[in-house]
């Protein structure tokens, strides 16, 4: 609950920098798993840009809000199961590489503790009709100066991003197989 | 100073002696602190040298054959002798140093802070912090006339670059260009100025003389750096969410090709002699080798977690 608090002063005392500077060096997160199917069968599962709310536990709900679903440009909303909601935009969808590429367009902080997030979701066909999911992601924190407090940290964006991908790899893996 | 370089030269001497001939690039690793050392005939790293944390911005200086380093995380720049490959010295310096340049005549080291919309003057002979001007929000690339006479600096939250005279350090001009500018390279000849404009995905070109944009063009997406051939006429350009270099011929004023790299392709450097492009790819942790003559990938060399290398990196300067 302190934690909470604490939190939210820091977004408001921080939050007309936050379109702007971000931390100073970009971190990487990369999830993967191996799934006992076909790469076909698991590209079925993630291939729509919105079919993240029917594969991700953490994502409660998805509509397209720009664009074409499914063609470079589009943005998705998502909502969080804490309600809090993020625009991301579709910026490749590769289907004979079985490659989706995403950014977040806005940050909010209060979904996540990252003021960017670059992402993509590469399926590989590996022996015995098996596939390997790798998701990639990278971000900038959002704390836009130096020493941030632990829960703007890179360490807690790393954290949460990790939690979000695993959360998805492992449910894209029980659907699947 | 120079005595103290010739002592630590032969101690040096006596047990790893450079068997390699330059050029030598010099990759900062934002993942694993250090710089990598590579050997760009043998096309292996030779040496790991620690840096401060999360060391992003190079700057090497073929004029007093050293190696600048920002490290935003530490707040200091790591000095590196390029003949010996060992750090100098760590000077703190600012908030967030990113950006890093050094004078052509090799006097000064400019630092753009990320956070103080500063840039750090150091002193190069004495290596210390002797001054500093106040800049845009988020100064990111910056880079110095042929002559030295003038510092070009990107504001990435201003959308703008100012020009600053050197000597007198008074604001000569500020030039519009696109959304969040970061890396900015001037031309071997002085005459353009190419600023890569990270949102809306495109470069200005800017006319050195009039200080006016000339020409705005296209890339891929988040161009991010900057290399210019005068050989060919051309600059490429990193594409960090394009996975991709954009080749630009200076003359139809496009991009004539796009070659495939590794993933988020960041700093790059040119060695227009040997024709060949060297892209540090931050996400694959190596760097890609572009030859100029066939604008194809001809290699790749492994490097230490998180390559950036932002600035100029390659040091051509033989051992004395």
């Amino acid at each position: 609950m302190l934690k909470t608090i604490k939190l939210g002063l820091i977004v408001t005392l921080l939050l007309p920098a936050l379109t702007y500077a971000h931390g100073p060096a970009r971190v990487k997160v990369i999830q993967d798993i191996e799934i006992n199917a076909p790469v076909e069968k698991v590209w079925g599962i993630i291939q729509d840009f919105c079919s993240i709310k029917d594969w991700n536990p953490q994502v409660s709900a998805c509509e397209i809000t720009e664009g074409n679903a499914n063609e470079p440009g589009a943005i998705r909303t998502i909502t969080l199961e804490n309600g809090q909601q993020l625009k991301e935009k579709l910026i490749k969808i590769i289907p004979e590489q079985n490659k989706i590429q995403y950014m977040l367009t806005e940050p909010n902080i209060k979904a996540f503790p990252i003021n960017t997030h670059g992402s993509s979701i590469i399926l590989t066909a590996i022996d015995g009709g098996k596939t390997k999911v790798e998701w990639k992601g990278n971000f900038y924190r959002s704390f836009p100066g130096p020493n941030p407090p632990p829960e703007l940290s890179d360490e807690a964006g790393q954290e949460a991003l990790s939690s979000f991908y695993i959360a998805g790899l492992e449910n894209i893996k029980k659907l699947a197989e | 100073m120079h005595f103290h370089n010739t002592v630590i030269l032969f101690l040096a001497l006596g047990t790893s002696l450079h068997v390699s001939a330059a050029p030598f690039a010099y990759i900062t690793n934002q993942g694993s602190d250090d710089i990598s050392v590579i050997d760009l005939a043998k096309k292996q790293v030779i040496k790991t040298i620690k840096a401060g944390h999360k060391p992003a911005g190079i700057a090497v200086s073929q004029a007093d054959k050293r190696a600048y380093v920002s490290n935003p995380e530490s707040k200091d720049i790591s000095v590196i002798d390029t003949d010996i490959n060992l750090v100098l010295k760590n000077i703190p310096v600012g908030n967030g140093p990113v950006g890093i340049a050094v004078s052509p005549d090799g006097l000064n080291t400019y630092v753009s802070d990320w956070y103080d919309h500063t840039v750090y003057i150091l002193d190069n002979e004495r290596l210390e912090i002797t001054g500093q001007f106040s800049v845009g929000h988020s100064p990111s690339g910056l880079d110095l006339s042929p002559n030295g006479s003038k510092i070009y600096i990107a504001n990435r939250d201003d959308n703008n670059l100012m020009i600053f005279d050197r000597h007198k350090l008074s604001l000569l001009a500020t030039i519009h260009v696109g959304k969040a500018p970061f890396g900015v390279t001037v031309s071997r000849d002085g005459q353009l100025i190419f600023v890569a404009n990270v949102q809306s995905g495109d470069i200005s070109i800017i006319d050195g003389k009039t200080n006016k944009v000339i020409n705005t063009v296209k890339t891929g997406l988040f161009p991010y750096a900057i290399a210019h051939d005068d050989s060919n006429n051309r600059i490429y350009v990193t594409n960090q969410r394009d996975n991709s270099v954009s080749v630009i011929d200076l003359d139809k004023c496009k991009v004539i090709k796009t070659i495939p790299v590794g993933e988020y392709p960041e700093g790059i450097d040119i060695d227009i002699a040997r024709r060949q492009v060297y892209v540090v790819n931050w996400f694959d942790d190596n760097v890609s080798i572009i030859n100029t003559d066939t604008l194809t990938v001809t290699g790749e060399i492994p490097t230490g977690s998180g390559s950036r290398a932002f600035g100029r990196f390659i040091q051509f300067s033989d051992l004395p």
